[in-house]
């Protein structure tokens, strides 16, 4: 398979994460308690890196990925599960009045960036113009 | 709906019945007062694969 066509298959997945995103920006709005907030991040920005994570991997096994951008994919998703697990354990932390709303903040924070890396590395399996919407719609992100 | 089923809709919708039992079982476990650690790691194990797993997962 071409990588054209690998893009044009897969171009799917790319309305699916921007529609996902979307509709994540609209339930964290929609949280009133830090902890709330905290969850819907989580969840919302992982049903978008964990479908994306998968596809990259199909691109690398299709053997389109260079050595160097499978590196930075791998670095990205660890620092991602890393930052996942983090902000877990702080749900659970606030929840028990053993954490502040900010720390929450903080972490929720850091999950986002940690996503956009991922995303900023993987999203080379999408096509361009497909790409230039998914970077407005994490730049969006509150 | 209050925020954290919202959460709980939106990931029962797009994850595995692997993982949906695995955060099922944390949920159990941390309600149980088993330590939040132990229960978000055994969790975040089925909810995320190492980067090794997922490319060897990869079709």
């Amino acid at each position: 398979m071409k990588r054209e066509a690998f893009s044009t298959q897969h171009s799917a997945v790319s309305f699916q994460l921007c529609s996902i995103l979307a509709f994540s920006v609209f339930l964290v709005g929609c949280a009133t308690s830090p902890q709330g907030r905290m969850v819907q991040t989580a969840t919302a920005i992982d049903a978008i890196v964990m479908p994306a994570a998968r596809v990259w991997a199909d691109y690398v096994k299709a053997g389109f990925a260079t050595p160097k951008q499978n590196a930075q994919a791998e670095k990205a998703y660890n620092a991602y599960c890393e930052a996942f697990s983090l902000a877990q354990q702080l749900t659970i932390a606030l929840r028990a009045g053993r954490a502040t709303a900010t720390e929450a903040d903080d972490a929720s924070a850091a999950l986002v960036k940690a996503a956009e890396n991922v995303l900023a590395v993987v999203k080379v399996f999408l096509p361009a113009a497909k790409q230039a919407n998914l970077k407005l719609s994490l730049t969006s992100e509150p | 709906m209050d925020p954290i089923t919202q959460a709980l809709v939106l990931f029962a919708l797009n994850e595995t019945p692997a993982v949906v039992n695995a955060a099922i079982k944390m949920v159990n476990a941390i309600t149980a007062g088993e330590p939040a650690a132990a229960a978000i790691q055994a969790f975040l194990a089925v909810k995320h694969p190492t980067y090794q797993q997922l490319l060897d997962e990869a079709r």
